[in-house]
């Protein structure tokens, strides 16, 4: 599997999903927002999160416009796989791959905490590693995840079973409190008709470790991104990956099943595998401290602090020495964006 | 030639920064105030004095970036 994410002025997780994408055996390829073209060979494009041209106008308005779209467009068209994360959700509603729009949370905030997660249907190409209905540990950070769209659209969604994840509790039910941004039917995240464009608000890349909290969001690149990868790259860990061709038409239901993986025993795998969990329902790390009704909202350290982040990524882009002095600490997303566009040889403008 | 874009969220969109104007007024002790919702304008200067390029340009700007119309209705006024 080769993966292409597309960074724009302002994205900030791209390092964080080009990390959890390697980790599945992915080979990974980063693309400037202003190249016209993916590179050739391309299965999945991702659209990180972050704050896109400092989220002006309306989050993902203008990188929903970039060049680079356009070839994510044409990508999606051939029925290549997409995926957009948060930023990437709202640049593939504001491309209009995806139907619908992210708007401001309903109590006005900016929320940041750990969020469970209903996966809706585990038959498509982003979803095998888990279970239908089970639900996932990931977590939120957005400021404008509320899924809105038309009564029409929204009843398309759900009769043609396009909704791939929703906002549940341990129980996995779709309570008002686990749906704290307010999103129409709890939506965390929808297909695209064909099933091979996905956007979700949540960020799974930051759930590929025990070490900071959890790996249930391992799953999605492990169906997406590593799952194809490891076929397409010949370093398949279970057989029915090398069926699984990025190519295959959209209605894979049988032709990607895996739940005979699923109950592979873990000695079946190589050490580097990724781990897929059996259990159905409130599969969670046993490293992870327990969750019991509101408690998951204290948990919001789970995400690096903007100071941080806004470091991370100039540290690309920079040599080390030069880090320090090309940066400096910001507070405010629109800073960020304009940091980040500082210290890049090419222009935004150039778009 | 100057031109003025207001875009507007559309009537049963949920507003909740029109919501919080509308409280904060209130809490002024403003009364009368019985709904607030927020919009953008958008200022633009277009070359030449052709009213109806004006406008077929203004009107692909919105469709195309300025709006959303998903959600947002929009207007056009050319000084």
């Amino acid at each position: 599997m080769r993966a292409a994410i597309v960074v724009f002025p302002g994205s900030n997780r791209d390092a964080d999903v080009a990390r959890a994408l390697t980790q599945a055996g992915a080979e990974v390829v980063k693309v400037w927002h202003a190249d016209s073209e993916l590179p050739a060979g391309t299965d999945l494009a991702v659209l990180p999160g972050g704050f896109s041209y400092g989220d002006y106008l309306r989050c993902g308005a203008i990188a929903g416009r970039a060049a680079a779209m356009d070839a994510v467009r044409a990508h999606a068209a051939r029925g290549g796989l997409v995926l957009g994360i948060c930023n990437g959700f709202q640049i593939l509603c504001e491309s209009g791959l995806l139907p619908g729009v992210l708007m401001r949370n309903v109590d006005r905030r900016f929320i940041c905490h750990r969020q469970l997660l209903r996966v809706e249907r585990a038959d498509t190409r982003f979803t095998t590693a888990y279970a239908e209905k089970q639900v996932i540990d990931v977590c939120v950070a957005h400021g404008e995840g509320n899924y809105f769209a038309d009564a029409d659209t929204v009843a398309r969604l759900e009769g043609d079973g396009r909704v791939a994840f929703r906002y549940c509790d341990a129980s996995g039910a779709l309570t008002v409190d686990a749906n704290r941004n307010g999103s129409l039917n709890s939506i965390a995240g929808i297909y695209s008709e064909k099933l091979n464009v996905l956007g979700l608000m949540p960020h799974p890349e930051n759930f590929v470790e025990d070490l900071v909290g959890g790996t249930d969001g391992r799953g999605l690149f492990a169906g997406g991104g590593g799952g194809g990868g490891r076929g397409a790259t010949g370093r398949g860990a279970a057989p029915s990956s090398n069926t699984q061709l990025p190519s295959a038409g959209p209605h894979a239901r049988a032709t990607f099943s895996r739940r005979g993986e699923k109950e592979a025993s873990p000695s079946q795998c190589p050490s580097n595998s990724i781990r897929v969990r059996t259990g159905t329902s409130n599969s969670r790390s046993f490293c992870a401290p327990p969750i019991s009704g509101r408690s998951m909202t204290k948990h919001a350290a789970t995400t690096s602090a903007p100071i941080w982040r806004s470091r991370f990524t100039a540290a690309q882009a920079v040599p080390p020495v030069a880090m320090r002095s090309s940066t400096s600490r910001t507070r405010s997303p629109g800073l960020m964006a304009s940091t980040w566009i500082s210290i890049s040889s090419v222009p935004y403008s150039s778009a | 030639m100057k031109a003025r874009i207001i875009v507007t969220l559309k009537t049963g969109v949920l507003d909740p920064q029109g919501k919080a104007i509308e409280a904060a007024l209130t809490s002024f002790g403003l009364s009368g105030v019985d709904g607030v919702r927020q919009g953008k304008v958008f200022d633009v200067e277009i070359a030449g004095d052709d009213r109806a390029a004006a406008e077929a340009t203004l009107k692909a700007a919105c469709e195309k970036l300025l709006a959303n119309t998903v959600v947002e209705n929009y207007a056009i006024e050319i000084a």
